[in-house]
């Protein structure tokens, strides 16, 4: 039974830097087991939010609570409920994998054989249990990453803050991550994640927030996202690739009054078009009876990246 | 309430059982891998018992004493050489060992760790050094032998020992602040160094302007007053006491000695757990600045003021006793100027670092006051990090006030002034002297913040200084110039307003150019200061009318 307290509640919090502001008043309830992705352009105020949910940064003001407990008030109670992954996570140089686990264990308060149990359990989840007696120095980008992901597991977090976690991981670690998470899902944990790979993002999180210039603009979804800030409505992109070269079919396009554009990329044509589902089935039934050499015709989906890098485009104009 | 003071009481237990510590058992396991642990412990133990040996025989053979008093003899160069394991090289273990922590940002997994921060704060005192401790125990050894051969009793080692643990605690805890302040690495070697260096070289030097407190931050007044007997032909040696009077209070010297560095330790602790707590903290909260002023001066002045009638306060007792020439009872006018004028610039810089502790920056003050607007609160809480430092530059200006006078006139009671009279105004110019120059500081901190401040500190109270000196220096023509010249740094102003108030002393004729050259300078920086206060409030209306908007 989900409890029905959401797991992170942030209430009207804002981080202030002088005179920039990093987080306008953000509002967010992420409910238990859900697993929440964060995306925006650089200096969206992404980080500045994982910092005041980590407790590492006191808020201009705001309330947030993890699992009900208020984390300014009770930050000692807090960090028992998550597990923090920060950006480019470090490990110190000078202990081995299995020393660092160690130090982070008996800080979460366990001992003997429960402790070096958790350890072996988590180094095993993260597909490093061979690494446990090598100096963390010695470890590339990806498996300190991992090494840091099986810290932040040790005390079984309620609460999972994974800030940009599959920076520097290769591509079968990258699975592996998501694997992990969608695993502790099940298992009713929440995690908020934030990532630069986008495509990644969409593929497991159940909800996505848009953060732009401090604000979260949208949250939903991916599918609800895109329908809401991608704006299907006014104009698609539609890709139509041909077995040879046509100038009669490119002629046939621009005479489309609902074609606004018409681009040739080698042997794809790239149109602009603002009609209708039914126009666009029709225009796909005139093409095949003229008989042109169309091998395919597609529309072009608009993912969670082309709206962040809409924003960024808007921020930088 | 008082299963709260339980659960506190045994969180400190907790936190002292140093084999069930994460942080201690991390640095027993990074810090005593085999290798540098066998190296170091080779190059100390052979180190100490070269040393130790090589006295034990040359004072044997020189000096021709017994072995008992060549065992004696090797334990202060013992000392030295535990006091440079521990204070210098530990100190810079603990220093360079956190900075590297929070540099390599590791440190914020310790920060988010569910352990209390009394637990990390004693794990990192006592893990980052932990090899140092273990050289030290190597020379423990040799100790043993000179104390047992020497029949040293051992009361007289406890009490050494006592202080030396506390002094290195302090120095230890000096070095850990400064790592948890500094976030250069290099840059917090050095100024743990350089804070070692302060505490133990500099700070005592006041001590022979009667500041004996300062000398107390070091282990060498025990040192000397336990080691007088080993040494009856030292001058330096007989003149250190067993006790220290503090105002009708005789207290052993290593009684002393360790109450003001864990006073100190206490004070660096706050600071440590604050900084723990938030990174973005000031140093103290308001009350605990003031408080801590308040109690540094009470120190102070309890510590100075028996030395007055035996004339140890003044600079020429120290030298005057080590080449015994017989005690006199009159001291040079100058001399009995300068340390009526010193103690008024000491209390004038003292203020000015506490109130730099305080005061907040423009990030700060904005953040304090959206915060207000959005709780709809009047006014930012008075103790808050945020809060205008104002009022508290107020009462700091009041305790260095009232400290100085105290002083003064108990100064001005004893026999080494008999002849000299103050005005009865004479009060008001020292206070305006302090006042004056030391809200100048607060308001110009609060309003244009740090950056370019130490610039403006050099040109507006430096330059003049010295331009004074040179002046003065180059030609005897350019002294009246020059007395107005150095008049013009807000540091030499309390000199300035002693002379002011003399009404009757031996060279009261000479004082005419200061009195006016303070006036006319006194004038120019109350103007400066009523620009200031204009201009702080204009701040503060600012930046609300900003966040209004």
């Amino acid at each position: 039974m989900p409890s029905t307290t959401p797991s992170i509640d942030i209430k009207e919090m804002r981080v202030d830097y002088e005179d920039f502001t990093a987080v306008k008043g953000l509002n967010l309830s992420i409910p238990e087991g859900e697993v929440f992705g964060l995306v925006g352009p650089n200096g969206a105020g992404k980080t500045s939010t994982f910092s005041v949910l980590a407790t590492l940064l006191e808020p201009t003001y705001g309330e947030v609570y993890l699992c009900g407990v208020d984390i300014r008030e009770s930050p000692v109670e807090a960090r028992k409920l998550f597990g923090y992954m920060p950006d480019m996570a470090p490990a110190p140089t000078d202990l081995k994998v299995g020393e660092f686990l160690e130090l982070y264990a008996a800080a979460y308060g366990l001992e003997g054989a429960e402790k070096r149990e958790r350890i072996t359990e988590c180094l095993q989840l993260v597909e490093l249990s061979s690494k446990r007696n090598v100096f963390c120095k010695t470890l590339s980008r990806g498996m300190t990453q991992r090494v840091v992901l099986a810290k932040a597991l040790l005390h079984r977090p309620r609460v999972l803050l994974l800030d940009e976690p599959a920076s520097g991981m290769d591509p079968p670690s990258r699975v592996a991550l998501r694997k992990i998470i969608q695993n502790l899902a099940k298992e009713g944990v929440t995690t908020l994640i934030s990532s630069h790979i986008l495509l990644e993002l969409s593929g497991f999180c159940t909800t996505i927030g848009i953060f732009n210039q401090g604000e979260l603009l949208d949250s939903g979804s991916p599918c609800e996202i895109i329908e809401r800030m991608g704006h299907p409505e006014e104009s698609r992109t539609l890709k139509i690739s041909l077995l040879e070269p046509s100038p009669k079919l490119i002629e046939f396009l621009e005479e489309n009054p609902e074609i606004e554009e018409v681009d040739e990329e080698g042997s794809v044509l790239v149109c602009r078009y603002a009609g209708s589902p039914e126009q666009q089935v029709e225009l796909l039934a005139e093409m095949t009876a003229k008989g042109f050499p169309v091998r395919s015709f597609e529309e072009y989906a608009q993912s969670i990246e082309d709206i962040v890098m809409k924003l960024h485009q808007e921020d930088n104009s | 309430m008082i299963q709260a003071g339980l659960n506190w009481g045994l969180g400190v237990l907790r936190a002292f059982m140093l084999w069930r510590n994460p942080i201690f058992i991390r640095y027993c396991h990074s810090k005593l891998r085999w290798k540098p642990l066998l190296g170091w412990s080779l190059v100390t133990f052979l180190g100490t018992g070269f040393i130790f040996t090589l006295t034990y025989f040359l004072i044997q053979d020189d000096m021709l004493v017994t072995s008992q008093e060549a065992a004696q003899g090797t334990l202060i160069p013992l000392i030295v050489i535990q006091a440079i394991i521990l204070m210098a090289k530990g100190s810079f273990s603990v220093a360079s060992g956190i900075t590297r922590e929070g540099i390599e940002g590791v440190l914020d997994y310790q920060r988010l760790s569910p352990m209390p921060p009394s637990q990390k704060i004693i794990g990192y005192l006592f893990g980052l050094p932990v090899l140092d401790y273990i050289l030290f125990l190597l020379t423990v050894p040799f100790v043993a032998f000179a104390v047992w051969k020497g029949e040293v009793p051992m009361e007289m080692v406890l009490r050494v020992y006592g202080v030396f643990t506390t002094s290195v605690l302090l120095y230890h805890m000096t070095a850990f602040m400064a790592g948890m302040v500094v976030k250069q690495r290099f840059l917090v070697g050095f100024l743990s160094q350089l804070l070692m260096f302060l505490l133990y070289f500099i700070l005592p030097i006041l001590s022979k302007f009667g500041y004996i407190f300062f000398e107390h931050f070091t282990i060498r007044p025990t040192i000397f007053a336990e080691f007088a007997y080993m040494y009856p032909e030292s001058r330096s040696f007989e003149i250190a006491s067993s006790s220290m009077s503090f105002f009708a209070l005789d207290i052993p010297c290593h009684i002393f000695s360790m109450l003001i560095q864990l006073l100190m330790l206490s004070l660096f602790t706050i600071v440590v757990y604050r900084k723990w707590r938030n990174e973005n903290h000031h140093l103290l909260d308001k009350h605990s600045a003031v408080l801590a002023l308040g109690t540094l001066y009470f120190a102070l002045i309890g510590s100075m003021l028996p030395q007055i009638p035996t004339g140890r306060i003044f600079p020429s007792w120290g030298p005057r006793y080590l080449l015994e020439i017989p005690p006199v009872d009159f001291i040079s006018p100058k001399e009995a100027l300068f340390i009526l004028g010193f103690f008024g610039v000491f209390s004038l810089i003292i203020s000015i670092l506490t109130i730099a502790l305080i005061t907040p920056n423009l990030d700060k003050q904005i953040k304090g006051l959206r915060r207000m607007v959005k709780l709809e609160n009047d006014r930012v809480p008075f103790s808050d990090d945020e809060s205008s430092s104002f009022w508290h530059s107020i009462i700091i200006c009041g305790i260095a006030f009232t400290g100085w006078w105290l002083f003064v006139g108990y100064l001005f009671d004893s026999n080494w002034y008999e002849g000299w009279v103050l005005s009865p105004y004479a009060w008001l110019w020292a206070l305006t002297s302090l006042v004056v120059p030391i809200m100048s500081f607060q308001m110009y901190l609060e309003v244009k913040g740090g950056h370019g401040l130490f610039i403006v500190l050099l040109i507006a109270w430096i330059v003049p200084l010295l331009g004074g000196i040179l002046m003065a220096a180059a030609s005897e023509h350019l002294l009246h110039a020059a007395t107005y010249v150095a008049a013009l740094s807000g540091f030499l102003l309390p000199f300035y307003s002693v002379e002011a108030g003399l009404v009757q002393s031996y060279f009261l004729e000479d004082m005419t150019e200061a009195r006016h050259a303070f006036f006319l300078v006194l004038f120019l920086y109350a103007t400066l200061l009523a620009i200031l206060f204009s201009e702080w409030r204009k701040h503060h209306q600012r930046i609300r009318k900003s966040l209004s908007t």
